[in-house]
């Protein structure tokens, strides 16, 4: 790919768009692949910029609607995000609110112990 | 009862028990793919050993768990709200948007710049007999766009008003069935799955129509508040909604004759237009009323085409009137271009007209200082104005049109990208229901915590991404 502002900034969009759709709530591993992808998106509008600063004016005609088609994109993503750390923000409140504090052996620290299973009698 | 007997008496009350779990398992299989069904565990329970007391032992069959989840399908019932408003106002919006000619080649826009050529074109030869029938043909136009206009947008509104109805009286028909659910929940001890599937399926139908919350009373029924707390559906009483469309009367009207606006009323015909915030039929009213009323006036405003007709007649009309046909002594007066509904402020637009009394030789160029040309210049100047005359807040009545046209564009193009991202926010929504339905959060917790980290890691570098995307905009020189 050559090294160009407007190809880079294709290039976040891309993996912005990829971040979207692989972007599952309800799964860690996917979670973390659709960050990965935004922290290259990250890494791909630096170089647009350190290209831009480096090169003259003559170099951002035309870049005005591919960065706003990109910013609505990430502003999606955010939303979403956002949407979804509600979800479990008010999940958190709903099982006892806050979020356990955990010990260094793993255990939960102030929590109730756990109730013990019924019994058998007799 | 001998040991022999009690055992083979549990073991077959065991067996019992195993056929009823085995059959609440079959049932949740058959009901995999029904709407609103949640899945069922059966609760086991040890009874009590003592062989001295004569109690067996063994197991008995509890009550009926449900993994449905109350905060999960709120948070979806409420993302479906939204979706639905946006879906509603992206629908609507753009059938209003493509009223609007973005190239500026038809319509108003381009009949404007039409006009003004014809005004410019008149100021250089003013006794030009093509030229002055150029002016009144270009006026005919002007004047059949702006009806034009109004008229496709008063035809949407009343298209809005009719789908307004149709969504009230679909929210009443669920409205309906959870009510209905209800008077069978009263009758029942324990819930029925199958009663319990119909209902959340309801409340989902619901959740794409209107904004509400529920509240699940003490007996098992379920109310239904709107926004406002106007209850929709309590106990075995539902609130039957209407819709009519009128000029509001609180405030005061100042344009009692303007378009009037969409309501929604309870049994008691109170409004309760204000609480529909969400759904389908949020986005209707906000289109409709909003939208539309900031176009074509309400109650309290002209509205933006309406200011613009009017200001254009009476401009032009103003500079002619004041003028004379010609520089000789005792030469006619000018006579007015455009007519519109004076007696109604509301209508500007829809009755804009070629005046049907002017001809040609009385267009006036001479103005009222006696120069041959004054007048016909002062319209031509109307194009690009330089003073306050011609304009409307500042800008001239081809810009103030391009503002209308682009509050078109931008409400279209906003709706349509809400309902975008909405889109995804509720599908995910969905899945984190189906994620937290069946689990126990007592057992989740750490769960939810690598969740929230996970996310807020994201949130951190979506945030570089965006000041990265702003900065980026602000490097380069606008195309």
């Amino acid at each position: 790919m050559s090294a160009s502002p407007g190809h880079s900034i294709d290039h976040a969009q891309r993996l912005v768009r990829q971040s979207l759709q692989r972007w599952n709530a309800a799964n860690l591993e996917s979670v973390e692949e659709s960050r990965k992808l935004l922290e290259q998106a990250v890494s791909a509008l630096r170089m647009a910029i350190d290209l831009l600063r480096k090169g003259d004016s003559a170099m951002t005609k035309g870049l005005q609607p591919a960065i706003a088609s990109l910013r609505r994109d990430i502003s999606t993503m955010i939303r979403l995000v956002d949407a979804c750390s509600a979800f479990q923000r008010g999940l958190s409140l709903r099982m006892g609110g806050a979020l356990p504090n955990y010990d260094a052996s793993g255990k939960t620290v102030g929590a109730a112990d756990t109730p013990p299973a019924h019994g058998v009698m007799g | 009862m001998s040991g022999i007997t009690s055992s083979i008496s549990t073991a077959g009350n065991a067996l019992n028990v195993l056929q009823q779990a085995l059959s609440v398992i079959q049932n949740n299989i058959d009901n995999a793919s029904t709407p609103g069904y949640a899945t069922q565990q059966l609760n086991l329970e040890a009874m009590p050993l003592d062989i001295a007391g004569g109690m067996t032992g063994g197991v008995m069959a509890g009550g009926l768990d449900d993994s449905r989840d109350q905060y999960a399908e709120e948070a979806v019932q409420s993302q479906t709200q939204a979706l639905g408003f946006y879906t509603a106002q992206a629908q609507n919006t753009g059938t209003i948007q493509s009223f609007f000619d973005v190239t500026g080649t038809s319509g108003v826009s381009a009949s404007l710049s039409a006009l003004f050529q014809s005004f410019s074109a008149w100021s250089t030869t003013p006794d030009d007999p093509t030229a002055q029938q150029n002016v009144l043909a270009a006026a005919n136009t002007v004047a059949q766009s702006f009806q034009g206009l109004s008229n496709s947008l008063t035809q949407t509104a009343q298209q809005m008003d009719t789908q307004v109805g149709s969504t009230v009286q679909q929210i009443n028909t669920i409205a309906t069935q959870i009510q209905q659910y209800n008077v069978q929940r009263l009758q029942s001890p324990t819930p029925d799955p199958g009663a319990e599937a119909q209902l959340y399926s309801a409340l989902d139908n619901l959740s794409q129509l209107t904004n509400f919350s529920t509240v699940t009373q003490s007996n098992g029924t379920v109310t239904v508040l709107l926004a406002g707390g106007t209850p929709l559906v309590d106990g075995t009483q539902q609130d039957v909604l209407s819709s009519n469309v009128s000029v509001d009367t609180q405030p005061p009207p100042v344009y009692a004759q303007s378009l009037p606006t969409d309501h929604v009323l309870d049994s008691q015909g109170n409004d309760v237009t204000s609480e529909i915030t969400g759904g389908q039929l949020g986005g209707l009213l906000d289109t409709r009323n909003r939208v539309v009323g900031g176009i074509l006036g309400d109650s309290q405003q002209q509205g933006t085409l309406n200011q613009l007709a009017q200001g254009l007649a009476d401009t032009v009309n103003n500079i002619l009137e004041s003028g004379t046909v010609s520089t000789a002594a005792g030469a006619a007066n000018g006579t007015a271009l455009f007519t519109y509904n004076s007696a109604n402020s509301a209508t500007p637009a829809s009755t804009l007209a070629l005046n049907t009394a002017i001809t040609p030789d009385q267009l006036a160029p001479v103005d009222a200082s006696g120069n041959a040309n004054g007048n016909a210049n002062a319209l031509a100047a109307l194009e690009n104005p330089t003073g306050t005359q011609g304009t409307i807040g500042g800008s001239s009545y081809i810009q103030y049109f391009g503002q209308i046209a682009g509050d078109a564009g931008q409400e279209n193009s906003t709706a349509t990208a809400n309902e975008q991202a909405q889109q995804q926010v509720a599908a995910q929504a969905t899945t984190l229901r189906g994620q937290v339905s069946g689990v126990s959060l007592d057992t989740e917790a750490s769960a939810v915590l690598q969740f929230q980290q996970a996310y807020q890691a994201t949130a951190q570098v979506l945030t570089v991404l965006d000041n990265l995307g702003s900065d980026l905009m602000n490097l380069i020189v606008p195309t």
